[in-house]
């Protein structure tokens, strides 16, 4: 790809940068929802079973994957009003560059979402999830998360009952990046290295990249009228 | 609403104004020819450029202003025409967007988010952006609704001045008397189809008002 | 490119012979298994229904990319006819894998991988199925379904995979050393196997047909009004 489309998907990444600082309205609620997930779980979880430590991967990524959905709506929301999505449709930029822009800045603030929650949900379970090599695995889900989510939020943001169709098509395809980030953070959390979690994080990065790659290909079918 | 054969031909520095009814297709073609939906059967060509063929060229050489404002509310009305104006790939972004502000007297307010702007300013702002990279066609889909005497004067000399520069302009509204006045040649589109075109020159009010009445009564 | 003429009659006849064939072949030709005792049965039906689950899903991505490649609206009713069937099959394969379940380890759900994979799956698919009801306008909704039904496909290879890594407690009848089965027994399954697919194929013509005579139907209401 030309230097074109990094430059101005970066000019698109920055103007969604600036919105959400300017509102941080996005930001705030997939916090607060992502800490209300691993309440919840903590509570049903710990009360029945005793070690939740156990399932502190999996409720990080649960919360992780519900507040994403929550972005992603959020910020689809945000070009669907006054038609802006329509105006970058008409500039000279190709619809890959939209989308990459695009799962960029999601993929952005899942990541600064999941940053926060590890130190909590580390106090919430009681374990230590403060591993740098979490950030692999973050980095890693939230680009996957973006990744489909960004085609599918963009698809079904003209459609009603949209808030419902997202999380239903979106969360069982990112299944196979649920299981290997699950996999990778209870492992880094019992304190093995990267290379012993490996073949979790080839699984998220083949994820990301064939679905990604895929996702790129299929975006300008969904942003045409 | 489905069109069907349409065949329109915008000249340089001309005004096509284009009438019909809530429902007509003229929404249909405007965003057919912004490129912003795929027409079933037939070709877009702007200055030569297939649309279909090098959509990213043709892009370049359009400028339209929809229904919406296609502004983003939280941001101000700089940084909105700044963005534009970087992905319209304008080597002098800054300069350019001043002068557009002030052009419609919104360099005062520069820095205030769009969604603080009354509906008049916001509309202008939407004109000045669709018009920020000079382009050699500007569609404009119903420009005049719900504004005030300002923003309508600001509309038709941005309108005035673009086809003077050279712009094929083509706008649409259901208003007789102020399509009359703006364009060079008329075009009334009804169900789909274009059922008469004339140059203003040609056609008084009342001729035209006749005009627009019988053709709407064929249909 | 029309069904329309072809009378799907006849394949639906051959498909029905084909299934009491199976049917005899399963239930009297097959020895009974020493281990399971009868309830191995259904297995002659449980594995067929799940392979050709995986053709029509397989189906539905190549057609959605004929779509979107050639625009014919009858890649659209290839696309949505195989996704129908091929819940159907995957859910049936999901009721006979519960009922195994129950027989052999007295229990009616496990996390088996394939019995999980085909639970993802129908998960995928049941969303594809649901954006079709999601979308008025014809073109945007053969169109919006394509992609589902691309990125849905991109994804079955990570999702067995994923699932396969994960756990693995499935009863292995093929592995590298070759088929584990009686001659009887094989016969059974392979006549059972061409039996469902003779059962798709009839029902992707019968169902393509019935969405062309649907099509003609409205449009002869709409040049009538």
């Amino acid at each position: 790809m030309s230097t074109d489309v990094w430059r101005k998907a970066w000019v698109l990444v920055g103007k969604d940068l600036a919105l959400e600082w300017r509102t941080r309205e996005s930001f705030l609620v997939m916090l607060l929802f992502g800490a209300i997930v691993g309440a919840i779980l903590g509570l049903a979880f710990e009360l029945r079973a005793g070690g939740a430590g156990e399932v502190a991967p999996g409720a990080l990524w649960v919360a992780l994957a519900f507040a994403g959905v929550l972005g992603l709506g959020r910020s689809m929301a945000r070009e669907e009003e006054d038609g802006c999505l329509e105006g970058l449709m008409l500039a000279p930029v190709d619809a890959s560059c939209v989308y990459l822009a695009k799962v960029a800045a999601n993929a952005l603030s899942m990541l600064g979402v999941g940053l926060v929650l590890l130190p909590l949900f580390s106090a919430f379970f009681g374990v230590n999830l403060l591993r740098p090599g979490l950030l692999v695995v973050l980095l890693l889900g939230a680009a996957g998360l973006s990744g489909v989510g960004t085609l599918l939020s963009t698809m079904v943001a003209h459609m009603r009952g949209r808030e419902a169709l997202l999380p239903v098509l979106l969360l069982p395809t990112v299944v196979p990046l649920v299981i290997g980030a699950v996999r990778a953070t209870a492992g880094m959390a019992s304190g093995q290295s990267l290379s012993a979690v490996a073949t979790w994080l080839r699984l998220m990065a083949v994820f990301d990249l064939v679905l990604g790659a895929a996702a790129c290909l299929l975006y300008a079918w969904v942003t045409e009228g | 609403m489905a069109l069907s054969g349409v065949d329109l031909r915008l000249a340089r520095g001309q005004v096509y104004v284009l009438l019909g009814p809530n429902g007509a297709g003229k929404t249909t073609l405007i965003r057919i020819l912004a490129m912003l939906e795929q027409p079933s059967a037939g070709h877009v060509r702007i200055a030569g450029v297939d649309a279909r063929r090098r959509p990213v060229e043709a892009r370049r050489l359009i400028g339209a202003v929809l229904h919406q404002s296609l502004l983003y509310g939280d941001l101000t009305a700089e940084e909105n025409l700044l963005l534009y104006a970087r992905l319209y790939d304008l080597d002098d972004a800054r300069k350019r967007v001043r002068e557009a502000l002030d052009g419609i007297g919104l360099g005062r307010r520069a820095g205030d988010p769009v969604r603080t702007l009354s509906r008049g300013m916001r509309q202008c702002l939407s004109v000045a952006r669709a018009v920020l990279h000079r382009p050699h066609v500007l569609l404009l889909d119903e420009p005049y609704s719900g504004l005030d005497c300002r923003a309508a004067h600001y509309v038709s000399r941005t309108i005035e001045r673009a086809a003077r520069g050279g712009c094929a302009v083509l706008l649409t509204t259901h208003e007789l008397d102020r399509g009359l006045r703006v364009a060079d040649r008329l075009g009334i589109l009804s169900g789909g189809r274009m059922l008469a075109e004339m140059w203003a020159r040609e056609v008084s009010p009342v001729a035209l008002r006749r005009l627009y009445a019988g053709a709407l009564a064929d249909v | 490119m029309t069904c329309r003429d072809r009378k799907p009659e006849a394949l639906i006849g051959l498909s029905a012979l084909a299934m009491e064939l199976a049917i005899v072949a399963a239930l009297v030709h097959a020895p009974t298994e020493r281990v399971m005792g009868p309830v191995q049965r259904i297995f002659y039906f449980h594995v067929p229904a799940a392979a050709m689950a995986f053709v029509a899903f397989g189906v539905t991505f190549g057609a959605s990319v004929a779509y979107l490649a050639a625009g014919h609206p009858v890649w659209d009713a290839v696309a949505c006819a195989a996704a129908e069937i091929g819940e159907l099959l995957a859910a049936l394969v999901l009721l006979t894998g519960m009922l195994w379940a129950h027989a052999a380890w007295n229990t009616w759900w496990t996390w088996d991988p394939r019995l999980t994979t085909m639970l993802v799956l129908w998960l995928i698919y049941a969303g594809y199925l649901l954006i079709r009801r999601s979308v008025e306008d014809e073109a945007r909704r053969a169109r919006y379904a394509a992609v589902v039904g691309i990125i849905g496909f991109a994804d079955v290879p990570i999702v067995v995979m994923s699932i396969r890594w994960w756990r693995t407690i499935h009863p292995a009848v093929f592995d590298e050393q070759g088929v584990h089965m009686e001659s009887r027994m094989l016969v059974a399954l392979l006549v059972s196997l061409v039996a469902f697919a003779f059962l798709f194929v009839s029902l992707l013509v019968a169902r393509v047909r019935l969405s062309e005579l649907r099509d003609e139907v409205e449009s002869l209401r709409r040049s009538v009004l």
